[in-house]
C-alpha cells in the first residue's frame, strides 16, 4: 500500500511542478507592467458597479449583455462618453435605461476600457463578430 | 450516529436549504428577466439578482460540504469532535457574514467579480470562520492519531480551498493579473480542491452504504487524487487562453484539459463496482439513489459538457456564451450538489433518529435531475444558437439574443420553474424529517429504487 501511495504521489507532483515553472514565466512580465492610475480607478469602478454580472471581459462575466473586451476599437471613445452622459434605453427594456456615469467616473472607465481593449489576445474575439457587430447600432448616437 | 458530536453537522444542513431555496428563487428571477427584461428591473436589478444567485449557490456548497466533514470525521477518527462549541461559533459566524453579504449584494455593497463578491471586510470574516474550521477538524484528526486516505484527502482538500480563496481577495489593477489569479480560485477549486473533497466523501458514503471496506477504497481514492491533480493542475491551462497571458497555454490547456474527465469517470466505474458487488447494500436507498445520481452527473456536466469546450480551436468560438452557461449549471449541480444531497440524506435521519420515508426523497431526485438536465440541454441549444449567429456570421449580440436565444431561454425559465417543484418537494421532505414524526414503516423504505 505504501509504495503505493508514493508512486502516487510522485506522478501527481508532476503537473504542479510543470505549472511552478510555468507560472513565473507568465506572471514576470505581468507584474513588472506599469498601470496608470485612471485605468485602476476605471477598474475599481468597474467592480464595484457590478459590471460584469451582465457584460462579459475578455470572455468572463454574465450573458445578459454584449461583450465589452473591444468595444473601444468599435464604437470609439466619442460615442462612450455620450453613452454613459446619457445612457439610452437598456435595449430589450422598454422602461430601463442604461446604468449612467458622471462624467469623471465616465473618463476613467473608458480608460479602463481602453487599456483592455489593448491587452494582446490572439484569436479572440473571432474576426466575424468583431468586424460586423456595428451593424446594428443602439441608437446612443440619436 | 456513533458520537454525540456528529450532531454539529445539523445546523449546516438545515441552512444548507435555506440558501438552496434563495438560490433558486434568484435564478428564477433572472431567468425571468431575459424574456421580460422589465420584471423587477427597478427593484432587483439582473446584476444583483445575479450576483445573490451564485452567490448563495457558493455558500450553500460550502455549508453542506462543512456539514458533510462535521458528520463524517467523528465517525472515522472514532471520537468526539475537539470542540463542538467551536463548530457553532463558526457557524454561526460564516451564516451571519453570508445573510450580510447577501443584505449587502441589494444594496450594491460588491466587490464586482463573479462568484466571489463578497466585499473585503467580509472576506476578512469568511477567513476566520473557514480557519475555525479547518482548526477544528485538524485537532480532532491529529488528537486521534488516525489519518486514513479519506480523512487525509478530506483534509487536503480543504485546506486547499481556503488557499485559494485567499488569492481571490486581493484587489488587482491589471486586468490579466485579475482574471489569472481569479481563475486561481474557480478552476483550482472546482477542478481541484473540491473535486478531491467530493471524492473524499463519495468513498465514505460508498463505505456507509454499500459495506465496501476501506483498504479497497483506498486505492481507487489514490488513484483519483492522483489523476485529478495531474489534469486539473495544468488544465486551468483552458481559462488562460484569452485573457493576455503567453501563447503556450492553448496547447496546455487543450492536453490537460481533455484529460480531466478521466477522473471523473474513474469515480464513475468505482461507485458503480462497489454498488453493484455490494455485500449489503444499506436500507437507506434514497441516499444511493442521489450518490449514483450524483456520479453520473458529475461525469455528464463537468466531464463531457466541460471537455467540448477545453480545445482552443473550439473554444475560441464557444468561450463566454450560454454554452458555458449550460457546463456551469449541470457541473456545478451533479459533481457538488447532488453530492451534498446524498450526504444529508445519508446524515439527517441519522442525526434526528428518525428513517426516512423514501418516497418524497426519490421524487425529489428525478424532478430535480430531469429539469435541471433540461435546463442544461436547452442553454446548450441557446448556446449554439449564439455561437452560430453571434460568432460566425457576425450578428448583433442583442439582436441575436431578442430574436433567437431568447426562444430557448423561455424553455429554461420552465425547466427552472419545475426544478422549483422538485425543490420544494426536497426541502418539505427535509422539513417533515426534522419536525413531524416519520412513518416508520419498513415497506415504505424498502420500496425504494
Ligand atoms: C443590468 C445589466 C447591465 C449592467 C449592470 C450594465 N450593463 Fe452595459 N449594457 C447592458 C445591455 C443589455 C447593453 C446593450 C444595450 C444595447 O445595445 O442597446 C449594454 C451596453 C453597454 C455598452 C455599449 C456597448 C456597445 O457596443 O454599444 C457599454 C459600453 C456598456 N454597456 C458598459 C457598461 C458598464 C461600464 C457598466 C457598469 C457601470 C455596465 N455596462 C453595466 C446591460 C448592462
Ligand atoms: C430554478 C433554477 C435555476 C434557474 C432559473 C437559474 C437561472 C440562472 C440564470 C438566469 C443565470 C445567469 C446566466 C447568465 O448570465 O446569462 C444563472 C447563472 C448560474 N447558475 Fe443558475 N439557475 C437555476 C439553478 C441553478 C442551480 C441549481 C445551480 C447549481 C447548483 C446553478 C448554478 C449557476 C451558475 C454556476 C451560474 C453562472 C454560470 C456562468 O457564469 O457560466 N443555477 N442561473
Ligand atoms: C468538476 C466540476 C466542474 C464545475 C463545477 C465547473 C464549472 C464551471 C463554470 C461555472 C464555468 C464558467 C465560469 C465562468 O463563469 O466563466 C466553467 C468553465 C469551463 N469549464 Fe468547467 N467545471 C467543472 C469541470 C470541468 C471539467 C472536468 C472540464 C473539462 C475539461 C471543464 C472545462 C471548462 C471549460 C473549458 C470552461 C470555459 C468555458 C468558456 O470558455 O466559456 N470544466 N466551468
Ligand atoms: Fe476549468
Amino acid at each position: 500500500m505504501n509504495k503505493f501511495v508514493w508512486i502516487a504521489i510522485i506522478i501527481a507532483l508532476i503537473a504542479p511542478a510543470i505549472f511552478f515553472i510555468l507560472l513565473y514565466n507568465s506572471l514576470s512580465p505581468m507584474l513588472q507592467e506599469e498601470i496608470p492610475e485612471n485605468v485602476v480607478v476605471g477598474k475599481r469602478l468597474w467592480q464595484s458597479k457590478g459590471c460584469v454580472e451582465c457584460h462579459t471581459l475578455f470572455g468572463n462575466g454574465g450573458y445578459n449583455a454584449p461583450d465589452l473586451t473591444k468595444t473601444v476599437e468599435m464604437r470609439g471613445k466619442d460615442y462612450l462618453e455620450k453613452f454613459f452622459a446619457k445612457p439610452p434605453m437598456m435595449r430589450p427594456h422598454k422602461q430601463r435605461k442604461h446604468p449612467g456615469l458622471i462624467e469623471k467616473e465616465a473618463a476613467d472607465l473608458i480608460a479602463f476600457l481602453a487599456f483592455v481593449n489593448e491587452v494582446p489576445i490572439i484569436g479572440w474575439p473571432p474576426e466575424h463578430a468583431k468586424s460586423k457587430a456595428d451593424n446594428n447600432s443602439n441608437g446612443a448616437e440619436k | 450516529m456513533r458520537f454525540e458530536s456528529q450532531k454539529a453537522a445539523y445546523k449546516y444542513f438545515i441552512f444548507t436549504l435555506v440558501l438552496l431555496v434563495l438560490q433558486v428563487l434568484f435564478g428564477l428571477i433572472t431567468a425571468a428577466q431575459f424574456i421580460w427584461p422589465d420584471f423587477m428591473a427597478q427593484t432587483m436589478p439582473f446584476n444583483i439578482g445575479r450576483a445573490i444567485h451564485i452567490n448563495t449557490m457558493v455558500f450553500w456548497l460550502l455549508f453542506g460540504l462543512m456539514g458533510a466533514t462535521y458528520y463524517l470525521v467523528p465517525d472515522e477518527t472514532d471520537s468526539e469532535l475537539y470542540s463542538t462549541k467551536l463548530a457553532d461559533f463558526q457557524f454561526w459566524l460564516l451564516a451571519v457574514t453570508g445573510v450580510v453579504a447577501v443584505i449587502g449584494y441589494v444594496f450594491g455593497w460588491t466587490e464586482g467579480r463573479e462568484y466571489i463578491e463578497a466585499p473585503r471586510l467580509l472576506d476578512w470574516l469568511i477567513v476566520v470562520g473557514v480557519l475555525a474550521f479547518l482548526y477544528n477538524i485538524g485537532i480532532t484528526i491529529i488528537k486521534s492519531k488516525k489519518w486514513n486516505s479519506i480523512l487525509a484527502v478530506l483534509f487536503s482538500g480543504l485546506a486547499g480551498l481556503a488557499v485559494m480563496y485567499l488569492f481571490g481577495m486581493k484587489f488587482f489593477g491589471s486586468i490579466s493579473l485579475d482574471q489569472f489569479f481569479w481563475w486561481w480560485v474557480i478552476h483550482f477549486w472546482v477542478e481541484g480542491t473540491w473535486e478531491l473533497i467530493a471524492a473524499a466523501i463519495t468513498a465514505y458514503l460508498l463505505i456507509k452504504l454499500t459495506g465496501v471496506q476501506l483498504k479497497v477504497i483506498t486505492k481507487w481514492l489514490y488513484l483519483e487524487v492522483t489523476l485529478v491533480v495531474l489534469t486539473g493542475v495544468l488544465g486551468i491551462g483552458h481559462h488562460y487562453f484569452w485573457i493576455g497571458t503567453p501563447e503556450y497555454w492553448l496547447p496546455i490547456g487543450g492536453i490537460f484539459g481533455l484529460l480531466e474527465p478521466l477522473p471523473i469517470l474513474l469515480m464513475v466505474i468505482d461507485t458503480m463496482r462497489h454498488v453493484k458487488h455490494s455485500p449489503e447494500l444499506h436500507h437507506n436507498r434514497v441516499a444511493l439513489l442521489w450518490l449514483i445520481g450524483a456520479a453520473f452527473t458529475h461525469f455528464v456536466g463537468a466531464g463531457l459538457m466541460g471537455v467540448v469546450q477545453t480545445l482552443p480551436s473550439i473554444n475560441k468560438w464557444t468561450h463566454g456564451t450560454q454554452l458555458t452557461a449550460a457546463h456551469g449549471h449541470l457541473a456545478f449541480y451533479g459533481a457538488f450538489a447532488m453530492l451534498v444531497i446524498a450526504a444529508m440524506y445519508y446524515a439527517v435521519p441519522n442525526i434526528v433518529n428518525r428513517q426516512v420515508s423514501s418516497s418524497k426523497g426519490i421524487w425529489a431526485f428525478w424532478v430535480m435531475l430531469i429539469s435541471m438536465v433540461c435546463m442544461s440541454f436547452i442553454l446548450f441549444g441557446a448556446g449554439i444558437t449564439q455561437v452560430y449567429l453571434e460568432r460566425i456570421m457576425g450578428m448583433d449580440f442583442n439582436y441575436v439574443k431578442t430574436n433567437f436565444t431568447n426562444f430557448w431561454l423561455l424553455w429554461r425559465l420552465v425547466a427552472g420553474v419545475a426544478f422549483t417543484v422538485g425543490t420544494i418537494i426536497l426541502v418539505d421532505d427535509f422539513l417533515h424529517l426534522a419536525i413531524k414524526k416519520p412513518a416508520v414503516n419498513r415497506r415504505d423504505i424498502d420500496a425504494g429504487l
